[in-house]
Parts: structure tokens; sequence; C-alpha cells
């Protein structure tokens, strides 16, 4: 694990940017916009949580950046860029070569993305040998190795198990371990608790800070959950029908919450020991993309649109001290 | 595992002994027996002869006694004498099984070594121009009726340009390596075109399936180039579901081959078996058949061998399986 | 409320020392078992009129086998399942109709539960048409009401369940369920399938229905929150046993079994801070095909002495709270939730 720590971050910028991106996916019922025109970047060894229901963009924009938009579905505007290395602009074939080795993505279901023919091991070796030289002996020792960091006991007998004689939460290290296998400099986790038990939640948590700690990388991580995301991300971004509503510190955001849409999700959430008759909803269900109201995409849901917010869509403005929001209200309000 | 495949194979002897009971009983049900058709070819036979000839064939006996009679005598490797070959059913069987295994074998390993990747190849570029040929032709070697088929490639390869044998295992005489294999390749030549649709159809179907596995998304999230996620990762899964279908095809292919051994006068198990219940020679078409069984019998037993070896999931010998 | 039990009037519902074990493995003539997987080893309580009743737990406790019991989808190996005094293996006809009509379920899946190839209208009829409640005439106006009182349209009666979002169909299978006015519902993880927007929406709908019918529920979830929202009384199972029982607010404040605690320090907070490294309660959950040794939880728990190893503790009150019962060798003691009495620490073991 030469290499493992000493990615080229520093003082080069953000880890990535993205810009303007969108993301269409032709249907029978006309161009679906699953991301709208989104801008945001990471900074090296940060946690930005990413934080919406389903539909929203959060996964689909996600999967862009590694150039993994499932067909029909198409990158049709904007940059993704990883440190100075535009990835938008890179041919198909060499994507393989920074997949896993400056970007890495672990996902929902621990059991469904490991292959289930292969043994764990073997599989976490192939991620290493993919990107570095060196035998087959060379690769296995660096699985041994990475099962060893994310904390999996009897590393050598774990090597040759298959995923179905693993945890839910064993499964997820070993995940973890293949995407960290060659040190990449960002790693995507998409929804990596949410199959989870609540205890093995917590634990697959600090495992990923403890990794960010001992590897330096910077985490993208998405989930609809926001005390999961409160626990881990240093920076919320809070996304709605394919746009950012609302992105902030994570600090900031919930303390001082600025679009109607983010303290809406806050107070829907049950929480311990706030114990009240009834819970706030939200009106309506999650939007259909192909049927948005025109304006601002919330604005059917939102109780406190006027006529303004139905016809033009607010765009994402700062309110101060870099807690940026996509509303006319909360812009109104002034910081 | 020896545990799993013993407890198999008894439980395989247990269902040809029923099998062999229940084809017996179908043979003994069908109108007609030897000493109808002696009396057919033979006017001057009188009903009392009939009588006496049934009484010494031990045919005026309940169906179940004759077939005790004969499981008893099996059980003591005595199958009985074939009518039509005049010879015991067991030296007569060797000659048309190695027939029909070598057009069985070839026509299996042809087809499957072509539908594998054509398969594969299908599901990749679903929807494209090559996908549809593919199907189409799929489609029209599994519709094409496999009589007009044989009787279009003896037409073409026999007939208008004679390049081939249409009919036999050897020439009269011959019998060189050659001039067997010559004799073999039409009738493979219209068992692959049969059985070679299905197979790349399954293929391709369990292809598309596979690739839309969580799975091959974490292959490609690491870096694995596009052919390195096929043959790596999906080319294992997606063989899982066609071995299965494949062993089981197999008992299929057997009977399919008669069509196809009548056609080209090939002496295999097919046209033996049809020749024996046509000729109601009921000693060899019961051990004919009940070796058919024990085909498919096998034949499974064997998809689900190859099932555990590619699947680690599955597992015969207890323990591995359970998680954790 | 809560107190119907304890004060002595029958309870709605009464299991008693439940015991359901699944063979694994094995099939064919000669195939033999590979183990027992023990689902639920000895699960008593009980649910007074209008109560509601948590069963909470991680995957594997045995929460789910434990509703389907008593909705008579599996049948258990022993011990018994009391409905309004009487046991349901016992009843027959006409009384096992009555009884059926009155304890519905809910599923976690609305899609899966409910015919695609029926109107709504017929999904939520079809119970009033098996127990022959009715003419077609009053079936028609009652589906409409039942329709409006979830919050559904019922000028939408006549669309199928794809045509809905899942939120909208957890609501037909709510109304399906209570359009034979039952007194017990039990909902098996109802929420978690949902959108968080849309959860609220369903738990309030829910607690609507509790209110104001007066409904029992027995209400399986994993989520701990929407507990301390919905239940009157908390029943926290772990591999097949209940391993503490207590009324909701008891549970919250001093829970005394370590697992109950590690359940709740597990939550994240919104807004709560970066996680504390450190804090996550270690191991797995064990394979119930193979439990550990005496109480289940002693593998993972900080306490566990000698004693935990080898013997299952009882289930048994806290002194001077009848109504709150722990199984376990070393209870926590009061203050444990702010206290450093916090479970197990370190790397996960096996």
């Amino acid at each position: 694990m030469s290499s493992a720590s000493q990615a080229p971050h520093g003082d080069l910028g953000p880890v990535l940017t993205v810009r303007d991106l969108e993301v269409t996916f032709p249907t029978a019922r006309g161009p679906l916009r699953a991301v709208g025109g989104i801008s945001y970047s990471i900074d090296p060894g940060r946690t930005l949580g990413v934080v919406g229901e389903s539909g929203c963009g959060k996964s689909v924009s996600a999967l862009a950046v590694l150039g993994l938009v499932p067909p029909p579905g198409q990158v049709t505007g904007g940059t993704i860029a990883l440190g100075t290395l535009e990835v938008t602009a890179m041919d198909e074939g060499a994507l393989p070569a920074i997949r896993g080795e400056r970007v890495s993505m672990i996902f929902q279901e621990p059991m469904t993305a490991l292959n289930p023919v292969l043994s764990v091991g073997q599989q976490i070796a192939e991620a290493w040998a993919l990107h570095r030289a060196g035998t087959a002996a060379d690769a296995r020792e660096a699985a041994l190795t990475m099962l060893e960091r994310v904390r999996i006991p009897n590393p050598v007998e774990r090597y040759a198990n298959y995923p179905h004689q693993m945890s839910g939460g064993m499964r997820q290290r070993a995940m973890i371990a293949m995407a960290l296998a060659c040190g990449p400099e960002l790693l995507i986790a998409d929804e990596p608790t949410t199959a989870l038990d609540v205890t093995i939640q917590a634990q697959i948590i600090e495992l990923m800070m403890e990794m960010q700690a001992e590897f330096g990388m910077a985490i993208q991580f998405i989930s609809h959950n926001l005390g999961v995301v409160s626990e881990i991300a240093d920076d919320v971004m809070v996304m709605y029908a394919g746009h950012i509503v609302e992105m902030a510190s994570t600090e900031q955001i919930f303390s001082n919450p600025r679009h109607p849409y983010t303290k809406a999700l806050m107070e829907t959430v049950p929480r311990l020991g706030a114990r009240a008759t009834r819970l706030p909803t939200i009106a309506g269900t999650v939007p259909d993309l192909l049927d948005l109201p025109p304006g601002c995409p919330f604005s059917d849901r939102c109780p406190l649109a006027d006529e303004g917010c139905r016809q033009a869509a607010p765009t994402l403005d700062d309110l101060g001290g870099g807690h940026l929001a996509a509303c006319f209200k909360s812009q109104e309000d002034g910081p | 595992m020896t545990r799993y495949v013993m407890g198999r194979l008894v439980e395989s002897v247990i269902v040809l002994v029923i099998m062999s009971f229940v084809i017996y009983a179908l043979i003994g049900l069908m109108p007609g027996d030897p000493i109808d058709l002696m009396i057919k070819s033979d006017p001057r036979l009188t009903p009392a002869d009939a009588a006496r000839l049934r009484a010494v064939y031990g045919l005026d006996k309940p169906l179940a006694e004759r077939y005790l009679h004969w499981a008893m005598a099996a059980l003591s490797g005595d199958f009985g004498h074939s009518r039509l070959y005049v010879q015991p059913v067991l030296d007569v069987m060797p000659g048309f099984l190695l027939n029909t295994f070598n057009l069985m074998g070839l026509t299996f390993v042809i087809s499957i070594v072509i539908a594998v990747p054509v398969g594969v190849y299908a599901a990749l570029r679903q929807h494209s121009a090559g996908d549809y040929a593919i199907n189409l032709a799929c489609f029209a070697g599994i519709s094409v009726p496999i009589f007009w088929l044989a009787l279009m490639l003896i037409i073409v390869f026999a007939v208008l340009i004679p390049v081939l044998p249409a009919s036999g295992v050897s020439s009269v005489g011959g019998g060189g390596f050659l001039d067997r294999a010559r004799h073999l390749v039409l009738p493979v030549v219209t068992l692959t075109i049969f059985s070679i649709g299905s197979y790349t159809r399954f293929m391709r179907a369990s292809t598309i399936e596979v690739m839309r596995q969580d799975y091959i998304r974490t292959a490609f999230a690491k870096g694995a180039s596009r052919n390195r996620v096929v043959v790596r990762h999906a080319l294992r899964n997606a063989l899982l579901p066609v071995v299965t279908i494949i062993a089981l095809s197999f008992g299929t292919l057997f009977s399919g081959a008669l069509i196809t051994e009548t056609m080209f006068a090939y002496p295999g198990m097919g046209k033996l078996i049809y020749d024996s219940i046509m000729g109601n020679d009921f000693n060899m078409a019961l051990v004919a058949l009940l070796f058919a069984t024990l085909v498919t019998l096998l034949a499974n037993l064997a998809a689900d061998l190859a099932y555990a070896w590619l699947d680690p999931r599955i597992s015969y010998s207890g323990g591995g399986g359970t998680p954790r | 409320m809560s107190a119907a039990v304890s004060q002595g009037t029958a309870p709605l519902l009464e299991v008693r020392d439940l015991v359901k074990h699944f063979a694994i493995g094995g099939q064919g003539l000669f195939a033999r078992s590979l183990g027992r997987v023990h689902a639920l080893n000895g699960v008593s309580f009980a649910i007074g009129p209008g109560e509601t009743l948590a069963l909470v737990g991680e995957s594997g406790c045995g929460k789910t086998t434990t509703a389907r019991v008593i909705a008579r989808l599996y049948r258990p190996d022993s011990g018994s399942v009391l409905f309004k005094g009487t046991d349901l293996a016992m009843l027959k006809g006409r009384k096992l109709k009555s009884a059926r009509r009155a304890l519905q379920m809910v599923f976690q899946d609305p899609y899966g539960s409910l015919n695609p190839r029926l109107p709504v209208s017929a999904i939520i009829g079809e119970p009033l048409v098996i127990h022959r409640l009715g003419t077609a005439t009053e079936r028609h106006h009652r589906v409409e009401t039942m329709m409006v009182q979830v919050g559904l349209n019922p000028r939408d009666a006549d669309h199928y369940p794809h045509q809905f979002s899942g939120g909208q169909r957890q609501r037909i299978a709510i109304a399906r369920a209570l359009v034979l006015e039952p007194e017990l519902i039990i909902a098996d993880e109802p929420l978690s399938a949902l959108d968080v927007s849309i959860q609220s929406q369903i738990l309030n709908l829910l607690k609507d229905i509790q209110e104001d019918r007066g409904l029992a529920f027995l209400f399986i979830t994993h989520d701990l929150a929407v507990v301390d929202y919905f239940a009157d009384r908390v029943a926290v199972m772990y591999l097949g046993h209940i391993v503490e029982i207590a009324p909701r607010a008891a549970l919250f404040s001093t829970p005394r079994h370590p697992y109950s605690l590690a359940l709740i320090d597990a939550i994240p907070v919104p807004g709560g801070g970066k996680r504390r490294l450190g804090t996550a309660t270690a191991g797995d959950v064990p394979n119930p095909a193979s439990p550990p040794s005496g109480c289940p939880f002693h593998p993972r728990c900080a306490r566990a002495t000698e004693v935990c190893r080898e013997t299952m503790p009882a289930l048994a009150g806290v002194p001077n709270q009848a109504e709150h019962q722990v199984a376990c060798h070393h209870p926590l003691e009061d203050g444990a939730l702010e206290g450093g009495a916090g479970p197990a620490t370190g790397a996960p073991r096996q």
C-alpha cells in the first residue's frame, strides 16, 4: 500500500469539481432530467453529505462522476473534474484507469454488490491488481492487508469466504476494503448503511471515519437519513427533483436550515424524546420528474410558495457565510 | 458431497424401478402383441395355437405377474431376447448406443461452443442489428420442422451438389474414420441447427439479466474493462441457469434424434426405440426406454453437480451454505 | 391505556411461550437436515384493548416470525396465541372467521401485498366479500368511506396498484385492514419501504386511526424513534428472546438491558454532531442457527461475566416497577443513558 495515503492532493484545490451537471434519460413520455444542472465541489479529506428522497438525483449524479450513468441515461451537460483531470472530456476507454484508482464507490446492498461466485479476497485483490503492477501473490498480500485495515478478524480465513458466508456488516467492510485498495482521492458511498441494522450502521460509520483519518480520502456520502449524514459529514447538500436546494456546513444546515424543504425534512422525521402529538408532514408526494411544476420544483408542496415561486426557478445563492439556498423566500429574509 | 451423490444415485435407482413398471405397463396396454403379429403373418394359425403360444410366452398371465417375472430375470442380468434382431437385448444395444453418442455428443459440443459466445455477444449488443440477426436466426432454427430441414440438407448436399452421403453410418464395405465422419456431417448439422437456437436464446437472456446486477456495476466501478467484466464477472453467473437447461435438454435431445435418425437412416437409439415399438419388440423397447430414462436422470445429477461447482452458494455437503 | 394488562382486565391478545424453529438445508429423499434456526425461544407478552405494543430489534431477532405466528401464517412448535382468552389454534369455522376479522395485518412492502390485477375498490372490498358482509351497494359505500378515511380519493377506486405511489399503496393496504373494523392490527415495518417525507404522513394516519378507533396495535419496527412516537409499551427482542419489555417512557429514560441501551445509542441524531469514535457496539448479530450459549447478547456485552456465558437470564420485573421487565444478570442502573455505562467497544468480534 505504498501510495495509499500520498494521493496528489494538497494545495491543488478540490478533489472533485462538478459544474452545471445535467443527466438525462430518454423515456416514452419525453426526456427525463434526473439531474438538472448542479454544481458543487469537495475539498481533499472532507466529507460531503448528500441528502434527498428517491428520485432526487443523488445516486445518478454520483454515478456520473465515475462515468457509470446506467444507459440509456447520459450526461447531457456540464463538466466533472477530478483534481485537474476533466472526466467528462475523457474517452470512454480511458475511464477504467481512474475508476478504483482515483475515485471509488460503495453501494447500498453489500450482498448484491459483491459477485456471489468469487471469494471476497479475490474481489479485493482484483481491485488492487487492476491498477498496480505485481504478481498474484502481491495482490493477495495487498488484499489481506486491506482486510486487516477494515478490522475484519482472521483475514486469511476471510479471504477465502464467499459473500454469502459473511454478515451484512462484514460484507460492507469488505466493500470498503475493495474501494480503498488503491488509495483513491475520493470515495463515493451511496446509502452504505441503509441496508444494515442500527448497531452495525454505527460500526460502519465509525469505520469510514477511521479510514478517512488513515487514508485521507474525501467522501461523498449519500443518504436519505439526516441523522446518519449529520454524524459523518462536514458539509451537507440537500437535493430535490434533480436540483441542489441547499448547501452549507453540517453545523449551519442543522442549526439553521434555510430552504423550506430542508426545514420540512428535518421536522418530519420522528426523533427520540421529541414526542409530539402529530408529526409535521410535507404535503403531496415525491415529485414526478416528467411532470414538475413550472418555476421552483418544490413550489407545489411548499407552504411559503407564492405566484413568484411558480413563475421562475430560484438560483442557488450564497446567503452569507457559505450557506447556499435556492429559495426566493430565504433570499428575501437575508442572512 | 459423496453422501449427496450416493443419495441421488439411490433415488435414481428407485425412479428407474418405478419407470420400468410404468413402461412395462404402457407397452402391455398397447393394442396388439407379438402373437397378433404372428397371426397376421401366418393365416394358418388357429385361435387354439395362438392361445397356446400366449401361454408359452406367458402372455396370458396378469400384467403384474409378467412384470415381476421380467424384473426377477432382469435382476439376474437377463433382459431377454430381441424379437426383431434375434439376439439378446444387451448385445443389440451397444452398436446403436455408440452411434447415438457420436451424433449427440458432437451436436452437443458444437452447439454449446457456438451458442455461448453468440448469446453473450447478442446480449452485450442488445437491440443492435447483430442482435436482431442472431435472434432471427435462432427463431428460424427453433421453428423449422426438423424433417424438412433434413430433407433440404439431403437435397442440397447429397443430391444437387453430391458432396456428402445422405444416409447410414458408413459406406458399404468402407468404414474408415473419414468415411464415418462424412456420414455424420448432415445429421449433426441438422440437430445442431435445431438445438442451437434455444441455447443461444437462453444464454442471451441470462447474460442480459446478469449484466443488470449490482456486482457488475461494482466491477466497473473498480476499474475493470468491459471485456474483463464480461469474462470474469458476468460469464460464470450467466452460465448458471443455462447449465440446468442444457442438462435437461439432454434427455430431449435423445428423443429429438428419432426424426433425424429416421430421415438419415442412421441406426441410433431413437431409431431403435421406434423400430422396436412398431415391431412389438417388447424386450428391446423396454430396455431402450429405460436407458433413455437413465441418461436423463444422470444428466440431471450432472447438472446439479455442475451447479454446485459453479456456484459457491450451493453446497451439498452441509455447513458451508449458512451465513457467518 | 397501557395499564390495561396489569389491571387485570382480560388482554385482547396474549402470547404465551412461543417457540418456533425452522429446519435449514436438505431437500429430497436422502437429504439430512443441516440444523435449526432458532427463530423464537419462548416469547410471551400481552396486548390490552386499545394498546400499542412495539416489537423492536435487529434482523434475525424474531419479530417478524412472531407476527406471522400470531397471524397464523406459521404454526408455532409450542406455546399458544390467545385472542380474547381463546386459543387461536383451537378455533374452527365461524369462530375462527370472526377472530380473523378482528385481527388484521399491514405489511412492509405495500406493492408486494396488493394484487396487481385488481382495482383498488376490489382490493379494499375483498375482505367484505370473503366475510359476506353487506350488499354490493353497501360494500361500495363502505369502500368509498374507507378510501376517504385513509386519505385516498374515491374517484381513484378503479385504478390499479401500480398507478399509485408507495405512500398511497400503503394507504390502500391500511384501508383493506380497516374495512372489517378489526380490534387489533399487526403492522410489520409499515414505514420501511417509504420515502422520509411519506413516512410521517403514514405514521400520522396510523396515529389518527389509533386514537379515533381505539384500535390495538402490534407495531413491528427496527426504528426506535418511531416507537417513541407511536407505542405505549415496547418489547425489545434479540435472537428470539424478549430481553426487555417496559412502558415506553421507562424504556427510553431508564433502559435496563445493555442491548436496549445499545439500540438507543446507535440511533443517529440529526444535528447531534459528528459520531464519537469508539461508541458503536462491537460484534455482529449472531447467527440464529448457532446461537451463543447463555445470554445471546453476551459476546457483544461489556458487562458480561461467567454467569452470562452459561445461563440465559429469565425475564423478571425491575424492583418497584412491575411493568418493567428485563432479562439480564447485570441490568443497568438509573442514568445509564447519560453515564459511561455504554456497551462494549473495540474491534468487531465473531
